[in-house]
């Protein structure tokens, strides 16, 4: 056997220079590739992630057993707070529609009204759908529960169809929404207070669209209705694009208040602003009743009529029909 | 009139690495070419002894250079293009042959035969052939080791860096390969 003495370099090898050539054409033509290639990916990725949120749009997601609950920030400002351990699913989330299903557990809603999408939730024995507002819901095997903090909804199935407002309560099973119970007040301390010190000028700056509905629904929590109509009145005046929710919102206080004949008036008016889909249909029903209730039999005929021409299936329209009946 | 070719030019100054580096990325086109023709030919001598063909040692040094050529603003020590170029080839020479071993697994192994003859006597040929089906059937890092340590006469500290691994790494690598090499053939120690 041959003993191989090393190292075995001085071995001539077939690395000429023409093979060193060849390589460098090849190194030439793939850098040239791969240039290309980086600029068609610079332009066709925003094509394709544009794409790719186009289709994300209406696919379903969810929201599983989060450990310490999640929250959902969308573009339109709107939040969704899922408490631990509850099970919430978009179905369907688009530019005109947002649709969840809560199948368990609870979530806090704070939906921004401005941007004019149709908000619902399904909880399976109630669908809650959304007029820009505040408000929570908790569903159990055996029940639905909604609180409204602000704004309204309109909570509806095959047997009942309520429209709640801020400091309304809904529990399937019960009648009439019952309202959030009152805060407590805080007990004046027994020790006398020191004076307070030199009290600021009144502010002269007129209060937001938002701080209104906010005083209104304060007001209307603490049972003052009075002072939740007068906000109210001033809310609808102003040039905003959520006048009409609250002249609707108007419109039931004043009904509450048995000023039918008022409250006629500012449900009208709430159609004719305009008011969020979801509530077409309670805003019209409520204006033929309003009426009926006033006494103005032509008016709620009237009313009616519409109400039947616009929805000639709708939940109302027997009672519609019972109006129009000479 | 006679074209040279760039690569065969001589320039007058003859630029370092370090400045061939700054010049291609700086976007000197002229720079890369350069480089390449500095340092493709050792490189692929190298290659093609660890392989045993050119052909695969073609493929490894073209995918080295792009991606060196690629990553030059990566090399913090523009001085050490040379060892950077071989440490990139290695590392080319791993994937190729993890490719291989994986293809080998659906399709027969179609390794070129070995080529490296040159001017070995006939009994040498012969054993040079029987030395790389030995190195075949070797770990890919093992073998590499070994061709750099026992072939190409690398110091181990030089095998440890092309080979990206530890000095006490390269020493195993190495010892394992030769064990195995010397049931087969009358090899001297590579140490």
């Amino acid at each position: 056997m041959t003993k191989l003495r090393l190292p075995l370099h001085p071995l001539k090898s077939h690395a000429g220079d023409d093979a060193v050539v060849r390589v460098w054409e090849r190194v030439e033509r793939t850098r040239v590739r791969r240039v290309r290639r980086r600029q068609a990916i610079k332009i066709l990725l925003p094509v394709a992630a544009a794409v790719l949120l186009y289709l994300s749009l209406d696919r379903p997601q969810e929201i599983h057993r989060e450990p310490a609950g999640s929250s959902l920030h969308l573009s339109d400002r709107s939040q969704v707070r899922v408490e631990e351990g509850s099970r919430l699913r978009v179905a369907a989330n688009s530019a005109e529609e947002v649709r969840l299903v809560l199948e368990d557990g609870s979530a806090a809603f704070d939906i921004d009204p401005t941007e004019g999408r149709r908000w619902s939730i399904d909880c399976g024995l109630v669908v809650v759908e959304v007029v820009g507002t505040r408000f929570s819901l908790v569903r159990t095997r055996e029940r639905v529960e909604v609180a409204v903090e602000r704004g309204a909804v309109r909570v509806h199935n095959d047997e009942i169809d309520r429209v709640l407002m801020a400091g309304d309560r809904f529990q399937t099973g019960e009648e009439e929404p019952k309202p959030i119970a009152k805060p407590k007040r805080k007990r004046r301390p027994a020790v006398i207070p020191a004076p307070p010190p030199e009290a600021p000028p009144p502010s002269v700056r007129e209060p937001t669209f938002d701080e209104l509905l906010d005083r209104a629904d304060l007001a209307r929590t603490e049972g003052r209705s009075r002072d939740a109509i007068e906000l109210l009145q001033q809310a609808v005046e102003r040039s905003d694009p959520r006048a009409g929710l609250a002249s609707f919102t108007l419109g039931r206080l004043l009904s509450e208040e048995g000023s039918h004949r008022v409250a006629a008036a500012a449900f009208e008016r709430a159609l004719v602003l305009g008011v969020p889909r979801a509530l077409e249909e309670s805003a019209n029903a409520r204006a033929f009743e309003a009426h009926d209730d006033a006494g103005d039999r032509s008016l709620a005929r009237a009313a009616a009529q519409r109400y039947l021409e616009r929805f000639p299936a709708g939940r109302h329209a027997a009672q519609a029909r019972e109006v129009l009946a000479p | 009139m006679t074209v040279i070719p760039l690569h065969r030019q001589r320039e007058s100054s003859s630029p370092s690495d370090a400045e061939l580096i700054d010049r291609a990325l700086r976007g000197d086109p002229t720079a890369p070419e350069l480089l390449y023709f500095r340092h493709a030919g050792p490189v692929l001598s190298t290659l093609v002894r660890l392989f045993g063909n050119e052909h695969d040692a073609e493929d490894v040094l073209h995918d080295a250079f792009v991606i060196a050529l690629e990553r030059l603003d990566q090399l913090r020590d523009r001085a050490r293009f040379r060892s950077w170029i071989l440490r990139t080839a290695i590392r080319a020479v791993y994937r190729k042959e993890r490719r291989r071993r994986w293809l080998s697994l659906f399709v027969a192994d179609r390794t070129p035969a070995i080529e490296l003859m040159a001017v070995a006597t006939p009994e040498m040929q012969a054993e040079l052939a029987e030395l790389f089906r030995i190195l075949k059937i070797i770990p890919v890092k093992e073998r590499v080791a070994w061709s750099l340590r026992t072939i190409e006469g690398y110091s181990l500290p030089e095998v440890a860096e092309a080979c990206g691994c530890s000095l006490a790494t390269a020493k195993r690598r190495i010892a394992a390969a030769h064990a195995v090499i010397r049931e087969k053939i009358e090899i001297e120690d590579p140490s």
